[in-house]
């Protein structure tokens, strides 16, 4: 006897529901064999040739059926009861509709449905791209609002030259609203190619400039997304798989990304990673610095009230900072004219911020750092404390010029008392220093800078502050 | 692909099926190819936008408009922007005039925008009145390409007469409409018929948008599509389009003609890109 075409498989992961499949073999699926068919219809009044559904494990099985009573256009629609949280069989509905073989998608731009509910319902994911494999081109949008009436919904292919043998054609997935059950509808699912939806615009990183130090290892990138402009004239942001991307690294001798977007530190500088989709530049970028601290700084553990803080995470900083590095200049218009060079950056790691103060182009033709954090706006009395503190971390002496590396302060009048900072030097640690105030003979009831000077020409520096 | 839209309106369909000259076939991937009027023309005057040293708009060619209107009613409109001459709302680049509305507080309006015009400056009847836009969008957002009649001080409105070579709602950016107002044809009655994309929309790229002004006629055009014609036979009052019109260019943001306000979701800023501005004159053959 002749075996039924129409097998279904039970693997360990899911149960597979054997619905109508449909089995005309049109024209062109007989096809090269390097070439998948183009149909664009999902499901219309029927399952379209080649079309399996599955349920998602841990969702109800039976939570999909074929209904023939509410349809949008034609004779069935898919009808989805999303189960009770309490059902023993299942507390979401949730499943994709695949293919064993492939479809050649690369003519369309977007997928799109019909839906409605017996009531305003939100539909918690659905989208296309879901094998039950790799899912490598997923697509979704979060929280589909659905109304009591038929309404159009549209979800983007970012790249459809990507997509020449896709299987996951759609899928879904539901949890119950305050844990109840209830029903939607979906008719007319089909891939079509629309000039009525435009202006995509692709993000990584959630469309962030996001900025990074870091020492070894890799980091992954996240928060990729694609959004659109719907006919209604409305954007629609949905979810996508990296592997729509394409990344670069401005410097990959710092670091290198891989296809899915997994950056590995290579050596020691700055490295700028983008992506594009397509030929479209995407938002966003992830820029890591590598060579600074792979720690944070110890925390201070001195009161507020004990301190007059310039620049902490673990305190109220009470110091108004007019800039973090003032380009003091000297014999402007004269053969000497000197100005500092000295740039700066903020970095963090673990979320504890600080400053990396660089300067490899120095006008006296050194590589130093010099540094004066101004305030002179709002000259600060430190008259009650008797100490200053910070941490500096040095990543390498290999540039350094040899002077001997001060703290300045200088009052609102403009006298200025240097003293030596650290002997000796340390690299690739945080070292807390302290210095008596006592050893500035200045106006400390108005000090206006806090200055960095002769220190080698890249260090990042922690908690500065005043205290007693 | 693209086909005709008839307004859903008693009055309108009854004037379209005893006028209509064109022979447009409905809904069908090739409509029907049209025969349209052969008229040559001559350039009297344009703005291609093409300043090279000023990202001013040209003041020997257009006033800029400030403010809600000398009633302050959001020009008659109940428009809800705040219209000002700041490089932020109207700047020349690129070869276009760029007109940026945006969301924010200023001059006790939460919008603002740009609108300038040609009176004084330029007063024009008859010939071919032509713009190449690239339409803003989004619920709220009305961009619109129009002409009003230049003896507006004197003979109020609707008498001196209004010519919209396009405006369109940005909730539904595939369409435009054009309209003219007249006595006794005006607001809600207005002579107006839409101008449908099935498969683009007006923001997605270029499009020119026309009209071809003779004595007896106003033809509507979208690119090379003639989408309406209006004689003086087909409005139900006198007849007023026989005077100069001065241009106007604008992008409003809510009012009476989009339903009040912009959603809250409307994407901002909204950009009407405007390639040139030409008017002709027509040359006996």
């Amino acid at each position: 006897m002749k075996k039924s075409k129409f097998y279904y498989k039970i693997t360990a992961l899911m149960l597979v529901l054997l619905m109508a499949v449909g089995c005309e073999r049109k024209l062109d699926e007989l096809q090269l064999a390097t070439k998948y068919p183009t149909t664009p219809e999902v499901f219309i009044d029927g399952f379209s040739s080649g079309l399996i559904y599955a349920a998602f494990a841990g969702s109800k099985p039976t939570a999909f059926q074929v209904d023939d009573q509410v349809t949008y256009l034609g004779t069935n629609s898919m009808r989805f009861d999303v189960p009770n949280a309490t059902d023993p069989l299942g507390g979401y509905a949730g499943g994709a509709f695949f293919l064993t073989a492939g479809r050649d998608l690369s003519g369309y731009n977007v997928l799109t449905f019909w839906a409605k509910a017996y009531q305003a319902d939100t539909i918690n994911e659905v989208g296309f791209g879901n094998d039950l494999g790799a899912n490598k081109y997923q697509v979704s949008v979060s929280n589909l609002e659905i109304s009591t009436t038929w309404e159009k919904y549209y979800i983007l292919i970012p790249d459809p030259s990507l997509l020449k043998q896709e299987k996951g054609m759609f899928y879904y997935a539901a949890a119950p609203q305050s844990g109840k059950a209830y029903s939607f509808y979906i008719d007319e699912v089909k891939f079509e190619k629309l000039g009525t939806i435009n202006h995509e615009v692709y993000k990584i990183c959630n469309g962030s400039n996001l900025n990074v130090t870091g020492s070894t290892g890799t980091y992954k990138l996240s928060d990729f997304s694609a959004t659109f402009n719907l006919p209604t004239g409305l954007n629609q942001t949905e979810t996508i798989s990296s592997s729509y991307f394409t990344f670069t690294s401005s410097n990959t001798s710092v670091a290198t990304v891989d296809s899915k977007g997994v950056v590995s530190l290579i050596g020691n500088g700055t490295a700028k990673i983008t992506a594009k989709v397509g030929n479209v530049d995407a938002v966003g970028s992830y820029t890591i610095t590598t060579g600074g601290p792979t720690s944070t700084a110890t925390n201070p553990t001195l009161a507020q009230a004990n301190v007059i803080s310039v620049y902490s995470d673990a305190y109220t900083n009470n110091v108004t900072i007019d800039d973090y590095c003032e380009h003091w200049e000297w014999g402007v218009g004269l053969s000497w004219h000197q100005i500092i060079t000295t740039e700066y950056s903020f970095g963090s790691l673990n979320g504890n911020n600080f400053i990396h103060y660089s300067n490899n182009n120095d006008t006296w033709g050194l590589k130093r750092v010099i540094a004066p954090i101004k305030f002179k706006s709002n000259p600060k009395n430190v008259s009650s404390m008797t100490y200053l503190h910070y941490d500096v971390w040095v990543p390498s002496m290999s540039t350094y010029t040899s002077n001997i590396p001060t703290i300045g302060l200088q009052d609102a009048a403009g006298l200025q008392v240097g003293v030596t900072a650290t002997s000796p030097l340390e690299t690739n640690k945080w070292v807390p220093v302290e210095i008596p105030l006592s050893s500035f003979g200045i106006d400390k009831t108005k000090v206006a800078y806090f200055v960095f000077d002769n220190f080698p020409s890249d260090i990042y520096v922690d908690n500065i502050y005043f205290h007693n | 692909m693209n086909y005709t839209i008839f307004k859903k309106n008693k009055f309108v369909s009854a004037v379209i099926c005893s006028n209509v000259l064109i022979s447009l076939v409905g809904c069908n991937d090739n409509a029907g190819v049209q025969t349209l009027p052969k008229r040559t023309y001559q350039l009297v005057w344009s703005d291609e936008f093409n300043n090279t040293t000023t990202s001013v708009v040209d003041n020997t060619k257009w006033n800029i408009d400030s403010g809600i209107g000398s009633n302050n009613d959001g020009w008659g409109n109940d428009e809800k922007e705040y219209y000002t001459s700041r490089d932020t709302n109207i700047i020349v680049k690129n070869g276009c005039l760029t007109i940026t509305a945006l969301k924010e507080l200023y001059g006790g309006k939460s919008f603002t925008s740009a609108r300038i015009n040609t009176k004084g400056l330029f007063e024009h009847a008859y010939g071919r009145i032509e713009a190449r836009i690239k339409t803003p969008y989004g619920p709220g957002i009305w961009p619109a390409f129009w002409m009003m009649g230049a003896n507006n001080d004197s003979v109020v409105w609707p008498d001196c007469g209004e010519i919209d070579i396009m405006e369109l709602r940005g909730q539904k950016s595939n369409i435009i409409n054009g309209t003219l107002h007249g006595p006794g044809y005006s607001g809600v009655s207005a002579i107006e018929k839409s101008f449908a994309f099935v498969n683009d929309r007006f923001d997605s790229g270029f499009h020119v948008l026309a009209v071809e002004w003779g004595i007896n006629y106003i033809d509507f055009y979208v690119d090379n599509t003639l989408y309406q014609e209006v004689t003086p036979k087909s409005v139900p009052g006198k007849w007023v389009f026989d005077h100069p019109f001065y241009i106007i260019l604008n992008v409003a943001v809510g009012g009476n003609y989009v339903g009040g306000w912009p959603s809250e979701q409307t994407p901002f800023p909204q950009t009407m890109l405007v390639d040139y501005v030409r008017v002709y004159k027509e040359v006996s053959k």
